[in-house]
Formats: structure tokens, sequence, C-alpha cells
């Protein structure tokens, strides 16, 4: 009865107000349909978390009690196949696995010693490198990357060949995650890539890599005057911060030849780390390059002259406080003021006696 | 009866936790673990242990917190030893001003743990 009238009262409305209530209908449906759906699949995630925390504790509990089962006496060589074996068998499932593979991970990261080494084993022994592989065979580069941080975590060395092959993928991030495999796995001796690297080092990657080598311990900083010389400004780029982190040296003729690098950011960075070093005989190089450099370089190469300060740079300051660039005529007083004490100090005049123009007239 | 060592570990990464848990126990210390700094400064005000054991970086209240808790507002002497990890040099030497007995870089060999806490609680009696 209530439907018939209903379906009166609808036949009689316009052709437009039954569109909009047909419309009303639909939607009114989607939603419950979308309540309903979205209801079922929170309580699945809440499940799967349940499932996860419960599975996390058990494995957590069992890869304990495996690693350090084996130097405990207390625990026997048939309850250690026990444990091995049950982790053996979750391993199949894709969902166990991760958890696995979560904790195995934690350990690396806070643990050192004999202990690490057994982590790394139990990881291998339990075929979990061979599905990291796997995950390097998949058509999504996300799960590719997924698959070369996990064998990273692991300092997996024995998958270098394979993960090698990526080294020149056509996607920027998979080259980064391999970069820093051989970072993090190699230390110094995996920086190679960068003798024939064609893409783009970004900063952040610069430094990540930095972050990465900085825990190869006992390494031997190896010659980099090649990357120095590289067409990839990045990788000089790089270069040149190992050159200053490292106190690099040797490398100081590659450095000065910087100094005329077709990249004004690669030209200030080598005379901010000539400067560094400690390295005089750029002095004269900056000196004479002065005025044919942007006003951004030209800072820098004040700053290093100040840095190299000597009374034959009197003329060179002198000229320079009538600079159109206030930053520079600062840095030339500053410089000037300074060259007032070395000569006061060599004369050994009471500085109440020297005058600046004393300093000035000495040219 | 001999009575064990006790510790409270402040340790916000719960498979650490676990892990030095059931290597500490195993060595004969009886352990309680806080997973945060809030929680840890309840278990050394209920169980005043012998040695504490706390992570710089945690939730609620730092390992920081919980040194300066202890021996300012509690006034323990109990031997506090941090954990830190790389970059957190700076932390490390503030921890030290307010109390921190000694510390260890993370990662770490649990062995090198036991040896610290053996070396701090070498004069506890233990009976």
């Amino acid at each position: 009865m209530i439907v018939k009238s209903l379906y009166e009262l609808f036949a009689q409305l316009s052709p437009l107000l039954r569109l909009m209530v047909i419309i009303t209908i639909i939607l009114a449906i989607v939603v419950a349909f979308l309540n309903i759906y979205l209801r079922i699949l929170r309580g699945q995630l809440r499940q799967n978390e349940q499932n996860q925390l419960k599975f996390k504790s058990v494995y957590d509990e069992l890869i304990i009690q495996y690693l350090l089962g084996e130097s405990d006496p207390d625990t026997s060589n048939e309850e250690q196949k026990i444990i091995f074996n049950r982790l053996n068998g979750e391993t199949t499932v894709k969902f166990k696995r991760v958890i696995l593979v979560s904790t195995l991970i934690d350990l690396h990261r806070n643990i050192t010693g004999d202990l690490l080494d057994k982590v790394r084993k139990l990881y291998d022994d339990l075929g979990l490198s061979h599905y990291a592989l796997k995950k390097l065979k998949n058509w999504h580069w996300t799960t590719i990357i997924h698959g070369i941080n996990e064998l990273t975590e692991m300092q997996n060395r024995e998958v270098s060949g394979e993960i090698d092959d990526f080294i020149s993928h056509k996607r920027i991030e998979i080259q980064a995650a391999v970069q820093l495999y051989k970072a993090n796995v190699f230390g110094f001796a995996g920086l190679t890539f960068l003798n024939d690297l064609k893409g783009k080092i970004s900063e952040w990657q610069q430094i990540q890599l930095l972050e990465s080598i900085r825990h190869s311990e006992g390494q031997m900083v190896p010659d980099i005057t090649e990357w120095l010389h590289s067409n990839n400004s990045s990788v000089v780029s790089f270069a040149l911060k190992l050159t200053e982190i490292y106190n690099l040296l040797d490398v100081k003729d590659s450095l000065i030849l910087l100094l005329k690098h077709r990249e004004i950011g690669i030209r200030i960075k080598a005379t901010s780390v000539l400067a560094h070093l400690g390295i005089y005989e750029c002095k004269d190089i900056l000196k004479m390059c002065f005025d044919r450099r942007e006003v951004i370089e030209q800072v820098a190469i004040v700053r290093t002259v100040t840095q190299f300060l000597d009374l034959d740079d009197l003329t060179f300051f002198k000229r320079l406080t009538t600079h159109g660039e206030f930053i520079i005529r600062k840095e030339s007083i500053q410089a000037l003021e300074k060259l007032e004490r070395m000569v006061v100090a060599r004369n050994r005049i009471p500085k109440k006696q020297a005058k600046p123009d004393q300093i000035l007239q000495l040219e | 009866m001999n009575r064990p060592i006790t510790i409270v570990l402040a340790e916000d990464n719960p498979v650490f936790a676990s892990l030095l848990k059931f290597k500490l126990e195993k060595e004969g210390y009886e352990l309680y673990i806080a997973a945060n700094g809030q929680m840890a400064i309840e278990l050394i005000r209920n169980y005043e242990p012998d040695i504490v054991l706390t992570d710089i970086m945690m939730p609620f209240l730092s390992g920081l917190e919980v040194t300066s808790y202890v021996r300012q507002t509690l006034k323990m002497d109990v031997p506090i030893i941090v954990f830190s990890a790389a970059g957190q040099e700076k932390m490390v030497l503030e921890a030290f001003s307010l109390g921190a007995t000694d510390f260890m870089g993370k990662p770490f060999n649990p062995n090198e743990l036991v040896i610290r806490i053996k070396k701090e609680t070498i004069a506890i009696p233990v009976f």
C-alpha cells in the first residue's frame, strides 16, 4: 500500500525531480555498501594487526632463544633444531615471513659481535635472502627497492653480483638503492660505481652515501683523483665532500685544477676545501682569477685569501675596499685590520701608536 | 638464598628489549622492562633496582629525563648506563652531566653490556 502510494507520488513528479530521486536512491545504496565494506575492511585490518602482534611476539622469542641458545649449555642441539624447523616452516607464508624479516632486521641494527654474525647466518639459513632476491625479479620498481633495501640492511655480500645488474637501471630510485647497498656493504671499496656513473647523485643521496661509509671502520680511503676529474659534476661534488671530511691532502693538485672547473658550485666548493686543508699554493691563483668571477665566488675567494693572509695581500684587499658588493668591502676591511695587527706585531710597535694610515702607506 | 641483582631496562624497541631480557636473565639478573621513560620511572620507584639501563631516545620521557629524575628527585645513586645511537654524542655528554654512570653506543654486543653491568654492580652484596 505504502509502496503503491510512493510510486504514484513518484509518477506525478516532473522528469527532473524523478531523476534527482533516482540519483539520491543510487547514492544512498552506494553509501550503505561502502559503509559495510569499510566496516569489514577495518575488522580485517584489526585482525591482521592482532595476528601480526601475536606472531611477532612468538617469533621474537623463538629467534632470541635460537640466537642465544647456541652459547647456552642448558639448551640442547635438539631444541635448537626444533626452533629452527619451526621458523623455517613459517617462511613459506608471506605474512609470517615479513614479520620474521622485520625482527631479524631490527636485531641486526642494534647488535654487534658474534650475535650479529648469528643473525646473518639465521637469515641465510632460513632462505630469506632467496626471497629477497626473488623481489629483484619483480616487475614493480618499489618491490625491487624493497628487496635491495632488505639485503642492504642484512649486509648480504653474496648477492652483490645480482644487485650490480641494477646499477644502471632506468629508474633513478633503484640506482640510488643499489648505490647505498654498495656503500653500506663494502664501504669505500663499494664506491667504484662512481668511476663511470652517468646519472646525477642528488645532495641527499650524497649525504646518505657519506653516512653509509662512515661505518666502514679500518678501511683506507681510496685514491679519489679520478672522481675529482670526473665529467659528472655530482661525482666531483661528492669527491670534494670526501676530501674535506677525510682531510685528503694528497689530492692537492687536483683541487687546484678544480678552481678552473666549468661549474661555479664546484669552484666555490673547491675554494672552501682548499681553505679547509690550508693549501697556501692556491692563494695566488685565486687572486689572479678574482675579477673574472661572479660575486658569490668572489666572496669565497676573499674569505680563503683572508685565511692565508700575509703582507703581500695588502694591495689586493686595499683595492677591494671600494668593491661594489658590501660583503666583499666588509671582509676586505676586516682583512686590512688583521694585516694592521700583523704589522704592529712584526714591528713591535705598541698598538695604540700604530695608525691605519701607516699600514696603508707601507705599500 | 642469594638475592638476584635487579635491573630496570628502559628500551622502546621491543625486539631489542626482549633480546636483552633473555640474555640478562640467563646471566642471573632480575629484569623489569619499561617501554618508555614514564614507565621506567614507575619501575625504578617501585623496585629500587641495583642498576638502570636506559635508551636515550624514548617516547613520553627520554633517557635524559629518567637520569635527571633518578638523581634529582629520587636522590638515588644507582648506576645508570645509557644507550645511544650514532649522532647522539651531545646527548651522551648531557646524560653524564645529569649523573649517568656509563654509556653504550648502539649497535653493541650484549656480552659487552653484561661486562659493564658486572663492573658497575661488583660491590653490591647479592644476599
